[in-house]
């Protein structure tokens, strides 16, 4: 990179002189060559950013392009970071009221925090194998990001936790978005790993049903 | 009135307008998929937080104006109305008071009525109905312009580059603040987004958040747009000077440095990384748009509007304090403003940054495990705010005035000749850091995600042909150099036994500086195309003493 760096501070050092040699001689050429370079840039630059910079910045995820608040479905969007997809979670529980799991308190001031409303229920373990069977459902799975990095969210880390938590790893968020459209209760089970499912009221009706 | 420039705003406004509306139809699908809300509902609540926003700063901008041009109070209204938003709501969470949309908006409307209460009994003569009408007319182009710009970025039809910072010390952050209303429940053993990050850009989020938005990534493109219009206003004026019928001619080479500012892939990754970066190299340049306009006779829409920015300079970023001070000395090399008009300019800045960490650090005690040493509140770090802030007071009452009159050479000499001597002091002590440094800068100009692309070459040949007509150290090069100097002698500065809270992050700090550095280049090659004579006359010699 220092060879590079020192060749291209050559070039401008020449530019430099063939530019004000040129300003000497002829001026009003230099002037046109000025303004004519001033637009070349320009063009070059959209160029450049048309058939390198845009295309790479572009990332998909939930069967396309990342599709969250006005965020998603930007004309182009990108971060080389991928750590931030379950933030999808906070336009999920934005005025919907949660059904949290009983059992899953570790989550209830997060839940607290960013729904509408909140209620706990019992989940038996038949509705729980119920989810669990039905998990290709759950179009989005992303380690749940959030309860790691922001401290103000839980109340107390449980032991079970702290080890992986210190290594950034994060129990996984699984969301069925097909099941959320019109939905104004969601269902909240937790795993005993701290995993989460989250759906729809009618979603888990359903597959509670035959239960 | 501007009819022709009238109409073609009109136009502008009416095709944003429609692409707002099919927008909603495009967005509908996923939007409604996911959020338990409806999108013309949530599209139309993103352009009136806008509106809103902008009102406020126009409405100030009006109370305070005084030589203030119709356009310019419209191009400067929106970063006015983003302090006046989070100003006060910052006040709020320090006093204690519940940080609420109703509690922020009595505030705001309180100073707005007091501004105007006190500058229209301090004013000798009332505008008359048709004068004010007289201003709306000229302003119109530009406010329809921004109402069209408002359009567009509440369409979610945007480019934007995101990273970790970007929502979990600045988005969710801001949306908690919202509910829990207060710093004390943000407090805990790792409080990283109270002793580590800065509070301006999460009190903007939460603005959205009150409006039960996501986030405010329309904000930022707005104020892009912002310094982007700013950016040729400003050249075009400059361009014209005070020949009138130069104006298309120097609209056009406005036009070309405003399509190259634009277009310049550093540009675009600062102004869409939705960080607090943006907002600096925003504050950074409408403040020094403002010393442009202000440079000679200081009026006080001018020490308003820069006391203003300065303080959203440094609740920006943790090193904010530094870009202040040395924009402080750049004010005062540049201007004829008086050592008191200056200082006023620098006072809310030391009251915001001194109240700032006497509250982290007394009131709420935060602490943090991880990063204690780049936390705001650590010893080293406070002892650091008060020196640099002791020295700017230093060097604007004693030292400046005596360098000004007794210096037989230009004051930026001796400027670059201390920041080179403290370069090579680091170098002497370790250079091997230097050295990786300046490897890691250049590494980072050529790689993602904060590249330059080619537009780093084409700096470079502007720079070049900037310097055929004056010397290198100016004051219009010194804001630039200097400022990339300084950060590059920060960088190297920090090691084990001094880290301060200065940022590693040298390459997003470089690109801050980037609409300033083309808009003085801007100047000097407007002056390249007037001239036919080479000037020295700002060079190693004051006038009158060549």
């Amino acid at each position: 990179m220092f060879k590079e760096a020192f060749a291209g501070i050559c070039v401008l050092i020449l530019f430099y002189f063939i530019f004000r040699l040129l300003w000497k001689k002829n001026r009003k050429t230099a002037k046109h060559i000025l303004l004519a370079l001033l637009l070349i840039s320009c063009i070059a630059n959209c160029t450049y950013n048309a058939l390198v910079m845009f295309p790479d910045f572009y990332m998909e995820i939930i069967n396309g392009r990342f599709r969250y608040g006005t965020f998603s479905e930007n004309l182009l969007a990108y971060s080389d970071e991928f750590m931030f997809q379950d933030e999808i979670i906070f336009p999920v529980l934005r005025n919907r009221c949660v059904a949290l799991d009983d059992t899953a308190g570790f989550y209830e001031k997060f839940i607290s925090l960013y729904a509408d409303a909140y209620t706990t229920v019992g989940i038996e373990e038949a509705a729980r194998d119920a989810v669990r069977s039905h998990r290709e459902d759950f179009d989005f799975s992303h380690e749940f990001t959030c309860m790691g990095i922001m401290d103000y969210v839980t109340d107390e880390i449980p032991k079970a936790l702290q080890p992986s938590f210190e290594e950034e790893t994060y129990p996984l968020l699984y969301i069925n978005t097909a099941s959320l459209k019109g939905q104004s209760r969601l269902i909240f089970v937790m795993e005993p790993d701290f995993s989460v499912y989250i759906m729809g009221e009618t979603y888990y009706q359903q597959i509670t049903q035959s239960i | 009135m501007n009819r022709k420039l009238t109409l073609w705003s009109s136009v502008f406004a009416a095709l944003c307008g429609i692409l707002f509306a099919v927008s909603m139809v495009h967005n509908r699908d996923y939007f409604e998929r996911i959020a338990a809300d409806n999108i013309s509902s949530y599209q139309i609540r993103q352009l009136l937080s806008v509106i809103i926003l902008f009102g406020i700063g126009f409405l100030f901008l009006l109370c305070i104006r005084d030589t203030l041009s119709p356009t310019l109070t419209a191009l400067l209204a929106f970063p006015t109305g983003i302090c006046l938003w989070v100003f006060p709501g910052l006040l709020l969470l320090l006093l204690g008071i519940p940080f609420t949309f109703p509690a922020t908006m009595t505030v705001i409307i309180g100073i707005l009525a007091l501004t105007w209460w006190y500058f229209h009994k301090a004013g000798k003569k009332r505008p008359s109905d048709y004068q004010i009408a007289a201003f709306m007319a000229q302003a119109l182009p530009t406010l329809l312009f921004f109402l069209g710009i408002a359009f567009w970025v509440s369409s979610g039809l945007l480019y934007v580059f995101v990273s970790y910072d970007s929502y979990f010390y600045f988005t969710n952050y801001g949306n908690t603040l919202t509910i829990v209303k207060n710093f004390r429940d943000i407090v805990g053993e790792n409080s990283f987004t109270l002793t580590n990050i800065s509070q301006f850009l999460p009190l903007l989020n939460s603005y959205t958040a009150f409006w039960g938005l996501d986030q405010c990534f329309q904000m930022q493109a707005f104020l892009t747009v912002n310094i982007g219009a700013c950016f040729f206003y400003g050249l075009f004026q400059y361009a014209m000077g005070r020949e009138k019928e130069n104006h298309k001619k120097a609209a056009v080479f406005a036009a070309l440095m405003t399509c190259l500012l634009a277009s310049s892939t550093s540009f675009i990754i600062a102004s869409t990384w939705i960080l607090a970066n943006m907002y600096c190299m925003a504050y950074m340049f409408f403040a020094v748009l403002l010393l442009e306009r202000f440079c000679q006779l200081c009026k006080r829409e001018g020490c308003i509007l820069s006391a203003l920015f300065f303080t959203a300079l440094t609740m920006l970023r943790k090193d904010g304090i530094i870009f202040v001070c040395f924009l402080l000395v750049y004010f005062a090399l540049k201007s004829r403003w008086s050592r008191k008009t200056l200082f006023f300019i620098f006072l809310p800045s030391i009251i915001s940054e001194l109240w700032w960490l006497f509250y982290v650090r007394i009131v709420l005690k935060a602490t943090v495990e991880q990063a204690a040493f780049t936390s705001i509140a650590n010893n080293a770090n406070v002892a650091f705010v008060i020196a640099a802030i002791s020295a700017c007071c230093l060097y604007l009452f004693l030292l400046h005035p005596l360098l000004e009159k007794r210096l037989p050479f230009s004051e930026t000499w001796l400027l670059y000749g201390g920041m080179m001597l403290l370069l090579l002091l680091l170098t002497i002590r370790d250079w091997n850091q230097v050295v990786d440094n300046i490897d890691m800068t250049i590494r980072n100009m050529f790689l993602y995600p904060a590249s330059w692309g080619i537009s780093g070459l084409f700096f470079g040949l502007l720079l070049t042909l900037t310097l055929l007509r004056r010397p290198f150290w100016d004051e219009d090069t010194f804001l630039w150099a200097g400022y990339v100097l300084l950060n590059f002698i920060s960088y190297c500065a920090v090691g084990k036994h001094l880290w301060v809270n200065w940022d590693d992050s040298y390459n997003r700090i470089v690109l801050q500086i980037i609409p300033l550095f083309l808009f003085m280049s801007g100047k000097k090659l407007s002056d390249l195309l007037r001239s036919d004579t080479p000037d020295h006359s700002c060079g190693l010699w004051k006038a009158g003493e060549q």
